[in-house]
């Protein structure tokens, strides 16, 4: 299970950031996990439940945003996005395409927990 | 300027949630006690790739590559395909012709790293323990022990896992499935990401064909469903059928 891999280096990097801003800690992490990207969104969040175990990240929530494939078709030019778990022109049923989204695995955003004091310095 | 609370960062928003306020307030130790009330949120646009890491370390491992002149593969497969057996028998084949080296990824034992010794090809072990999949790092490091002035191609044997591999780049040329015949010919279909990425596939064990329920045209046009102009070979590194092909393609390779 990879998943679990992913999920402690995203708490390392987490980590690293909290680190940078000098923050008490992280109340959310945002995360892109696209449909074709080789990662199981609920393994994933099993991982994390796991991995942040006696962390300071035991009660940091984990938002898993699913993104959906899209495919840009080189037969018909059009752009869709494949009902099925491989990329295929929905408009043409050709194979003959590019992976526009879908392949993503990225931390969009951390929320984290600064003391007001510090904040204002 | 921030509206909120003028620290003349634009780049953070603020989220006021007062359900959220005292959550997490004895999970890390804050020197001043309870003073809870001052805590605030930030929202940090990362936008960053998780496997920004290994992709860099990837990369510096394809430019290595390319500077000494060697052509990696990445042969992925679940377990049970007969990899480390068809990598026996091509090392056996190519001795002499085509200098070639291995770095085996293996979650126990050093079995495979044994099997595959003194058939003129360096052998070099990366001991995975828990983990399914190499990771670049090691791979790359492992690189100047194995890879000798006259090493043309560079096998890179994954640890036995259709999934996981198929998410970490090594810096390798390109990525090599193989798909026995026991597995059934939807496997391409259930296991997209990887056949998708993968320009060549080898269907190994051809020689149980007779014993089994295989539709190889299925299978070949599953996987080009998957991925159009799929490079298919088929063959048994028992019986040798097959082998042929695959030594050429190899020989050219190198
Ligand atoms: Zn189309």
């Amino acid at each position: 299970m990879h998943e679990l891999s992913i999920a402690q280096s995203i708490i390392e990097r987490v980590e690293a950031i909290r680190a940078e801003h000098e923050a008490s800690g992280i109340a959310s992490v945002q995360l892109q996990v696209g449909t074709l990207s080789g990662v199981d969104p609920y393994a994933l969040e099993l991982a994390f439940s796991v991995a942040v175990e006696r962390t300071l990240y035991a009660d940091t929530r984990w938002d898993i945003e699913s993104v959906v494939a899209r495919v840009k078709c080189r037969t018909c030019g059009r752009t869709t996005a494949p009902d099925g778990p491989f990329p295929i022109c929905m408009n043409c049923d050709s194979t003959d395409i590019a992976i526009v989204t879908g392949r993503e695995l990225m931390i969009d955003t951390i929320e984290v927990k600064q003391d007001e004091e510090k904040n204002h310095v | 300027m921030c509206d909120e609370c003028g620290c003349g960062d634009v780049d953070h928003t603020h989220t006021n949630d007062p359900s959220h306020d005292h959550d997490h307030g004895h999970s890390h130790g804050h020197s001043h006690g309870h003073s809870h009330d001052h805590d605030e949120k930030v929202v940090l646009s990362v936008r960053e790739k998780v496997l920004a890491r290994n992709e860099e370390l990837a990369a510096k491992n394809r430019l290595w590559l390319a500077e000494h002149n060697v052509t990696a593969v990445n042969l992925i497969s679940a377990p049970g395909t007969g990899k480390t057996f068809l990598l026996e028998r091509t090392l056996e084949r190519l001795q002499g012709r085509v200098g070639c080296a291995v770095i085996t990824g293996d979650q126990q034992t050093d079995n495979d790293a044994k099997r595959l010794a003194g058939k003129g090809a360096p052998v070099r072990q990366i001991e995975t323990q828990s983990a399914c999949h190499l990771e670049a790092q090691r791979v790359g490091d492992l690189f100047e022990e194995v890879i000798q002035d006259e090493t043309r191609i560079l096998f890179i044997e994954n640890v036995g896992n259709l999934v996981c591999p198929t998410a970490f780049d090594l810096g390798e040329n390109f990525k090599i499935a193989l798909l026995s015949v026991t597995e059934g010919e939807d496997k391409p279909l259930k296991y997209p990401a990887l056949f998708s990425l993968a320009p060549v596939t080898i269907v190994t064990k051809t020689d149980l064909l007779p014993h089994l329920d295989f539709d190889m045209e299925a299978c070949r046009e599953n996987l080009r469903k998957v991925h159009p102009g799929m490079f298919v070979f088929e063959l048994s590194a028992k019986s040798g059928d097959g082998l042929d092909g695959w030594i050429d393609y190899l020989e050219k390779l190198g």
